[in-house]
């Protein structure tokens, strides 16, 4: 209250303390005079034992700390004036502060959506994902990076809850799409199906009505429904009395128990809604694994302990059925880890990426601070002979470096909210988890305030804290003060070296990501892409659980579409390539001694119509394709891919051979090898495949792939009519052509290599602005010098060479110290790479060629103004 | 500067030559510039000014009080006394001073013989 008081007291505190002070050097003055001095003399030693008055009063002031408030706002206010004064500077500032704190701004805000924010689940850390672990004799490549994480069998699944002490409850999850009709427009839906406990694991509630309970998902149980918020509000309505009515899905009747709130939805298995799953032991279905589970831990049991319970119940299962099972393990997974284990490595690689453009940013801002700072040298050594200590003027410099990065982070915020618009849209649905909660909030806010704090001492401290150490009297009497002390100039060209070197770092980083991703799209896939369309279909269980009427339903539906005028052929494959999904399963040559049950090899299963080969264009190497002569009352025929045929028969023909599989149709004959395709992912080498006929073993999934003469968009309605066209409620998802679907599989590293390519550019460019700013500050420094040793006879191509090999070698001594930093930063990046070394000799040369030419041409552009000096004008100038 | 200049006594140090001057009675500024160079025989060479920033921050702190009075002289000035607070804070630095003094001497010590 006292301080608050003495700021409105401010004036009287300064009238009184003027007086005072007075008052002292008139008593000293007095008492010299009674001493005898003259009245002048006395006067001017009486101030000369008092010291400097005004910086007295200064301090004085200061002691009071709202003072300094108010010294900080009148900072501000000359700074302004100072900022505005100098228009081209400050856009400059501003603009480059804008780039490094904007894309650091929107890196935050993906990092934050995807990583920080907590789940939406009370307890997350509670819940868990578990899976199944393959044996390691078993290939499972084609899963990629998921290649640990095998979907559950419903058996195991059953022990896995019955006999684990850990967790307090257990859900099985299966997710398929449905056609949902009987309440507006039919539509298809993606479905969950859950157990009971589904809900309590997660800890929501639901907003309207009940979630299953118990007697709900047993088998014959009833058919019932919780509905998404989402799906609530588009196809009813948000209609509070829909609990309780009943909707058809796949033409079955299901009643709605109730309705979630608004953003339940976990990432790993999206749902419109949830229908309870009805699984018991003796299904048909058991050996299948295709179940996910969420699972609840007790309160005090550690994922580690959850880890070894569950484990020892796989054990018991693989001496129990060993024929599945055998060597099988499961794994616990923090939804956590599930939610964000994939991305996290790319966001923080592109974390370190911004940071880098920020660090960047900073030394130019700081080299335009230094730079102008020694053309007012003068000023600063003339306000600290009148007074000012020097941390007074290190104040005022950071004021105005503070009032630069406000204005930078400001316009950065606006760089990265358009950014993030343009990341969302350019991203196809659940490319990266979570990022529906995108976009720039009071975190993104917060945390561009703490970087623009930051950044302003980044930059602004070293220029004070050197511009602030003037010494008054060299400065006063060195006359014009042209020439920059010889300190500033090492301390700029040091930023600049260390700007080239991060820029270096950034560009190979670019590079190698860049490289990576070409690599990945350009790899041979095996099959075309062009003029083929697809879409995706689940053929409901209902009414298509008869295996011939389902064989015969697919056969109606392609013979239709390949009816189509614009179709060139059509046929389907029960997953689409690069959609990341396969089946696997064992088998064993029926020539040589079956292997004991659960030991033998393993596998790629995919399921396709004749026809599927020459559709999309992958060639016959030997035998033949299926055809219509292939049925149920025929023997199974086999198609084997090349990696196959290479892994199992070294050599020996395959064809006629026959093999046992671990499969609903029990053996086949091997009729045809193909040529390898890539299935799962563009950076998954082929697998060893058994290709089987839809007619044979039909699938529930079914994937059309349909080679249009046309342009695939324009036959794709009169596809789906004619699948309408033999049934009417057949739902339909993700119409799409291959291209579509290809560059969907690799929409998140195209994402992250754009964004390194964007970052780096950015670095670089900021990097030659600072190269360049520093030489032609140097030359227009040197105007007169240049003149002189112009007159004297030096020719301009000398001059021209001088000064290019000053911004060389400042260039090549941050090549060198980037050449460092990268091979210690990108091995990192070593297992995100694609066919191309972390070291990667022509990435790194093209880098260094990149950056001494561009480096030239920042050098050269300030040269040649060296040259056109004018020597007599410029000596006159001073 | 005059700042180094201070930090070459220790910070607090005039703060605590000016409590321990304004014990004796009430002075104006002038006056306590004088008793402190007079008392250290001009070994402590102080700017005379620096003594006023040193005087808000006692004002500041509560351990002096101020009001308007008139000098020896006749010249209107404000005096400066020693508060019950500024008694017991100097009796705390003298006290550390000592402590501090104390150890400075034991580890010099053994350089002189």
């Amino acid at each position: 209250m006292k301080r608050f008081a003495q700021l409105f007291r401010r004036r009287q505190l300064d009238s009184e303390l003027a007086q005072e002070i007075a008052a002292h050097i008139e008593e000293k003055a007095e008492e010299l005079v009674e001493a005898g001095m003259s009245r002048e003399k006395a006067m001017v030693a009486a101030r000369a034992r008092f010291g400097n008055s005004t910086a007295v009063l200064e301090q004085s002031r200061e002691v009071w700390s709202f003072a300094s408030v108010e010294s900080l706002l009148r900072d501000l206010r000359i700074s302004a004036r100072g900022l505005r004064r100098t228009p081209l500077f400050t856009a400059v500032a501003v603009a480059t502060l804008a780039l490094g704190i904007g894309a650091n701004a929107a890196i935050f805000s993906l990092i934050d959506a995807v990583l920080l924010r907590p789940l939406p689940f009370p307890q997350s850390d509670r819940i868990a994902v578990l899976w199944e672990r393959p044996p390691k004799t078993i290939n499972t490549a084609s899963l990629g990076s998921r290649n640990r994480q095998n979907p559950v069998s419903p058996v195991n699944f059953l022990d896995w809850r019955d006999r684990t002490r850990s967790f307090d409850a257990m859900s099985a999850v299966s997710s398929f799409p449905m056609g949902l009709s009987g309440f507006g427009e039919p539509r298809e839906v993606s479905a969950l199906q859950v157990s009971a406990s589904f809900f309590r694991i997660l800890g929501v509630q639901p907003l309207l009505g009940r979630a299953f309970d118990r007697s709900e998902d047993v088998p014959h149980g009833p058919h019932v429904a919780v509905l998404g918020f989402d799906l609530w509000q588009q196809q009813f309505g948000g209609d509070r009395s829909v609990v309780g009515r009943t909707v058809r899905l796949h033409d079955e009747p299901y009643t709605i128990l109730g309705v979630m709130p608004e953003g339940f939805d976990l990432s790993f298995a999206h749902a419109d809604l949830w229908v309870s799953i009805q699984i018991a032991r003796g299904m048909d279905s058991d050996e299948g694994r295709y179940l996910n589970v969420i699972a609840r831990l007790k309160p005090g049991v550690s994922v580690a302990q959850a880890q070894t319970d569950l484990s020892a119940v796989a054990r018991q299962i693989s001496v129990e059925r060993p024929y599945a099972s055998r060597d099988w393990d499961a794994g616990v997974v923090p939804l956590y880890e599930q939610t964000t284990g994939e991305v996290s490595a790319a966001l923080l690689i592109l974390c370190g990426a911004v940071t880098f453009v920020l660090l960047i940013a900073a030394g130019n801002v700081a080299n335009l601070l230094l730079m102008r700072g020694t053309g007012r040298q003068r000023e600063f050594a003339l306000r600290a002979a009148l007074g000012a200590n020097r941390g007074r003027i290190a104040v005022q410099l950071l004021a105005e470096s503070l009032l630069l990065s406000i204005g930078g982070g400001a316009l950065g915020v606006a760089l990265a909210f358009a950014g993030l618009r343009a990341i969302v849209v350019s991203l196809p649905a659940l490319a990266l988890p979570r990022v529906e909660g995108l976009g720039v909030d009071a975190r993104v806010l917060a945390f561009s305030m703490v970087l623009c704090l930051g950044s302003t001492f980044l930059f602004g401290l070293v220029p004070a804290l050197a511009l602030s150490r003037t010494n008054p009297d060299e400065a006063l009497k060195q006359g014009g003060l042209r020439g920059a002390s010889r300190g500033h100039r090492r301390l700029r060209g040091l930023l600049v070296v260390a700007e080239v070197a991060v820029s270096l770092v950034l560009l190979v980083g670019a590079g190698l990501g860049g490289r990576s991703f070409l690599n990945q799209t350009g790899v041979n896939r095996g099959f075309r892409t062009d003029h083929i369309l697809t879409m995706r279909m689940f053929f409901a269980p209902a009414r298509y659980y008869d295996d011939r009427r389902r064989a015969r339903y697919l056969d109606q539906i392609l013979a239709r579409v390949r009816a189509l005028p614009g179709v060139e052929a059509a046929s389907s494959a029960h997953f689409l390539p690069m959609v990341g999904i396969v089946s696997g399963s064992g088998f064993h040559r029926m020539d040589q001694p079956e292997p004991t049950p659960g030991t033998g090899p393993h596998a790629d299963y995919l399921i396709v119509s004749p026809r599927y080969f020459a559709t999309i264009g992958v060639p016959f190497v030997a035998g033949r394709d299926f055809n219509e002569h292939d049925t149920f009352s025929s023997e199974p025929g086999i198609i084997v891919n090349q990696a196959f045929a290479q892994k199992f028969f070294h050599g020996e023909d395959p064809l006629d051979k026959r093999l046992g599989l671990d499969w609903n149709i029990r053996h086949g004959v091997i009729i045809g090898i193909t040529a390898d395709t890539r299935q799962t992912d563009l950076k998954v080498d082929p697998q060893p495949t058994i290709f089987l006929d839809q007619a044979q073993t039909p699938s529930y999934f079914g994937a059309l792939v349909v080679r249009t003469t046309l342009p695939p968009a324009a036959v794709a309605s009169a596809v789906e009519q004619a699948v309408h066209g033999v049934d009417p409620d057949q739902a339909i998802s993700k119409v799409e052509s291959m291209e579509q679907v290809l560059s969907e599989s690799v929409a998140r590293p195209r994402l992250e290599s754009v964004l390194l390519c964007i970052f780096a550019a950015v670095a670089l460019l900021l990097a030659a602005i600072g190269l360049y700013g520093v030489l032609a500050y140097s030359v227009s420094q040197r105007t007169r010098e240049i003149g002189i040793r112009m007159a004297l006879g030096a020719n301009s191509q000398q001059l021209v060479r001088g000064i290019v090999g000053d911004g060389l070698g400042l260039i090549l001594a941050g090549i060198l110290a980037g050449l460092v930093m990268s091979l210690a930063l990108t091995r990192l990046l070593g297992s995100l790479l694609f066919h191309v070394s972390p070291t990667d000799p022509l990435t790194f040369a093209g880098v260094c060629g990149l950056l001494v030419a561009v480096g030239l041409l920042a050098s050269w552009l300030p040269a040649r103004r060296a040259a056109a000096v004018d020597p007599v004008g410029s000596i006159r100038v001073e | 500067m005059t700042d180094d200049e201070q930090r070459s006594l220790f910070p607090g140090a005039l703060e605590m030559m000016v409590l321990q001057t304004l014990r004796l009675g009430p002075l104006h500024g002038y006056a306590i510039a004088q008793h402190i160079r007079q008392t250290s025989e001009d070994l402590l060479q102080i700017e005379e000014g620096t003594l006023y920033p040193a005087l808000q921050r006692l004002l500041r702190e509560g351990w002096v009080g101020v009001e308007w009075g008139v000098s020896a002289r006749n010249r209107r000035v404000r005096i400066y006394h020693i508060t019950s607070g500024g008694r017991k804070q100097l009796q705390r630095e003298v006290s550390s001073f000592d402590r501090m003094f104390t150890g400075i001497r034991r580890v010099m010590r053994p350089a002189e013989s």
